[in-house]
């Protein structure tokens, strides 16, 4: 280790981090929850994604033994984990795309309106 | 090592109702002091749990907490994550117990919840991963992680650039006069220009601050851009760098030295951070 930095880090910077306390929310949550929810404004849950957070969260608790005396290992037999997380995940990926292009298609029904309903604007501008 | 043993007797540990938490690994003599954490409420004092040590003589620890498990258990935690005020809470305590495993060197911070039916247990499971801790212990010591924010500066081109509600459409009862549709798409069409050319200036920069400081930094990655927020202010870059402590500096000077020269974004630099996006185990 570099003598300099001990040095710094034991007399007179104790934690070389931000401290903690003043770091912003959505700053925290997006490393302590990874990828596992959507921050808007200062702080708003993807309920969707809180759903693969909490799915997730099931492997960790491992009452694993307790759960496979009782017969509910279903997360090893059964898909319908993953596959439920994955369709959350495919339904959503659908929405967002669709909202995509109704966007592009008001977008562009205002910027060419003119352009695509030639008939009308021309009518318009001979009268 | 002088450590003195971490964990207690184990005979809490079966104990019913009581989970164990774990929030980071590190190596043994980091954890000799805690300071003020005292991680979640309603938990026990945080300890530190000896992982199986490999050939190589590096003991690693783990920190960790006995917990209720009816506030950890799947329910209670669904519940509560669920609940911005108490998801804040939680976040924020792993956060500093993450924090203070690292004070004194590298550590590899646990997801939020790594929480096993009981010590043996985690101490077991934790073992078994002990070279992947290794691997990522030596990737990332000494070095910090650095968040940079890029936003759409929406005062680049001045009041032109200012967003204006369109004069509403006329309503039925009232014949607009001649020229007035052609008026009122023009001024859309103006106002998309100008928005997609504000928008492409700021991707072009965003573009260069991101490689700028790639070029610095041993790690980058770049996270999912936040929602536009009520305030209309809109992210085109969420970054995250992992940065050589001895090049913290350079890093300050090229950071402020782009934030001087940017016109069309604003760049928002947090940190140092412990590396938690650089941190990933890969599964073992």
């Amino acid at each position: 280790m570099n003598p300099d930095r001990a040095v710094r880090r034991a007399d007179l910077d104790p934690s070389p981090w931000a401290a903690p306390e003043t770091a912003s929310l959505a700053d925290v949550l997006e490393r302590v929850l990874d990828k596992g929810i959507v921050i808007a404004g200062d702080v708003k849950i993807d309920l969707l994604d809180i759903e693969l957070l909490t799915i997730r969260l099931r492997l960790f608790i491992s009452s694993v033994e307790t759960a496979r005396k009782a017969g509910i290992n279903w997360w090893e037999t059964d898909p319908a984990l993953s596959s439920s997380a994955a369709r959350h995940e495919a339904e959503k990926r659908e929405l967002l795309e669709r909202v995509a292009e109704l966007e592009q298609r008001v977008a562009r029904s205002e910027g060419e309106g003119p352009d695509e309903a030639p008939a009308r604007s021309t009518a318009r501008r001979t009268s | 090592m002088t450590a003195p043993a971490g964990a207690p007797a184990a005979s809490t540990a079966t104990e019913k109702g009581v989970l164990t938490c774990v929030f980071a690994v590190c190596e043994a003599a980091q954890l000799a002091e805690l300071g003020p954490c005292t991680g979640y409420d309603g938990g026990s004092a945080p300890y530190r749990l000896a992982l199986a040590g490999g050939p190589d003589g590096r003991v690693l620890h783990a920190l960790a907490q006995d917990v209720p498990a009816s506030a950890f258990c799947e329910q209670a935690l669904r519940d509560r994550l669920a609940d911005p005020a108490d998801l804040a809470a939680v976040a924020r305590t792993h956060h500093a117990m993450v924090t203070a495993a690292a004070a004194a060197g590298p550590a590899v911070p646990l997801p939020l919840g790594t929480l096993f039916t009981d010590r043996t247990r985690a101490t077991q499971q934790l073992s078994a991963q002990a070279a992947q801790f290794r691997s990522v212990l030596d990737r990332l010591r000494d070095r910090t992680e650095w968040a940079v924010k890029v936003y759409v500066n929406r005062t680049a081109h001045g009041p032109a650039g200012e967003l204006t509600v369109p004069s509403a459409p006329p309503r039925k009862s009232t014949i607009p006069p001649p020229g007035a549709g052609r008026a009122y798409l023009d001024r859309i069409r103006a106002r998309r220009q100008d928005q997609e050319s504000r928008q492409e200036a700021a991707l072009a920069e965003t573009t260069r601050v991101d490689e700028a400081i790639k070029s610095l930094a041993d790690g980058a990655v770049r996270r999912r851009p936040h929602a536009a927020r009520a305030d209309g202010r809109v992210q085109v870059l969420n970054g995250a760098y992992l940065v050589d402590t001895r090049r913290t500096g350079a890093f300050h000077e090229l950071v402020a030295a782009l934030q001087a020269s940017a016109d069309a974004v604003e760049i928002e630099v947090s940190g140092p951070w412990v590396p938690y996006s650089f941190a990933a185990v890969d599964a073992g």
